[in-house]
């Protein structure tokens, strides 16, 4: 596996992103406005899950913000996936890395698990699954962005 | 319930801003303000973006030292090579006031009696 992150990271984007000083900081910035667009409105869904703005139709709501999230999902994995294999070998290491790439696969597929079990908008959920679904969801992105964020701290 | 989904927002919210107050990495805070210096061999050496660090063997004694953005150490005049394992190295920086961490950022090098200069602006 090491040497895989090696060749990664002496690929032409690894070395890219790695040396480019500009390119790394549109990549970065590209990397929090997808976190921004995914956190937000992922936060709006759990909300009106957990109980918020009652009078507002589930189906309309998710029409345009279930759009939003998957767009930031997408845009964040993929300037993410830029920026880690600038340094692979070390992030594949870090600890904090793992669990964050641990959360992001949990919180995918218990959304996913949801969506199956209980309705395109859990409406086959009692109010209080709702609610719980909703916290869970929300507390776990909240853990991503935390193990992410503190990478660059934990780690120097 | 409203009130429980409220105060669950507001205690992540000052949780996450705390954390990230208190671990700061970046800049200069986490420093003691004067300078050191350190004498040693490269040990390895880890370039590129977000920054580079290498670690340095100073008589056995391991340290790991902060060293510039690749265009930081290029505009300090340092070539590919310079920054490598088994290279002789002297560092004028800051270290971490954490004494326990044998961390420092340097402001500059000398390598064969060259001085790079990575922060001109500090002394």
């Amino acid at each position: 596996m090491t040497s895989v992150w090696a060749a990664l990271q002496a690929s032409d984007a690894g070395v890219w992103i790695g040396f480019s000083r500009w390119g790394y900081a549109v990549v970065a910035t590209l990397h929090v406005l997808s976190i921004a667009t995914l956190f937000c409105s992922v936060l709006t869904l759990d909300l009106r899950l957990m109980g918020l703005a009652r009078s507002l139709d589930p189906h309309r709501l998710a029409r345009l913000v279930v759009i939003v999230a998957a767009t930031g999902l997408f845009c964040a994995a993929a300037s993410g996936a830029l920026l880690f294999v600038g340094r692979a070998a070390t992030y594949a290491a870090y600890d904090l890395f793992r669990i964050k790439m641990a959360l992001i696969a949990g919180a995918v597929a218990f959304i996913a698990f949801c969506h199956l079990r209980y309705g395109r908008v859990l409406d086959r959920a009692t109010p209080r699954q709702r609610r719980f679904i909703g916290m869970i969801s929300i507390s776990l992105w909240v853990c991503v962005v935390v193990a992410g964020r503190m990478i660059a701290f934990v780690y120097g | 319930m409203r009130h429980s989904v409220w105060g669950i927002l507001v205690a992540a919210a000052v949780t996450i801003a705390s954390v990230g107050a208190a671990l700061a990495h970046h800049g200069w805070r986490w420093t003691t303000g004067g300078n050191i210096e350190l004498t040693g061999v490269i040990a390895s050496a880890e370039l590129g973006m977000p920054h580079g660090v290498l670690k340095v063997d100073a008589e056995g004694q391991i340290w790991t030292v902060e060293v510039g953005q690749p265009w930081r150490n290029e505009r300090a005049g340092l070539k590919d090579g310079d920054l490598a394992e088994g290279v002789e190295i002297r560092i004028v920086g800051e270290p971490s006031r954490n004494t326990d961490d044998r961390l420092m950022k340097a402001e500059r090098m000398y390598i064969g009696g060259r001085e790079y200069k990575l922060y001109p602006e500090r002394d």
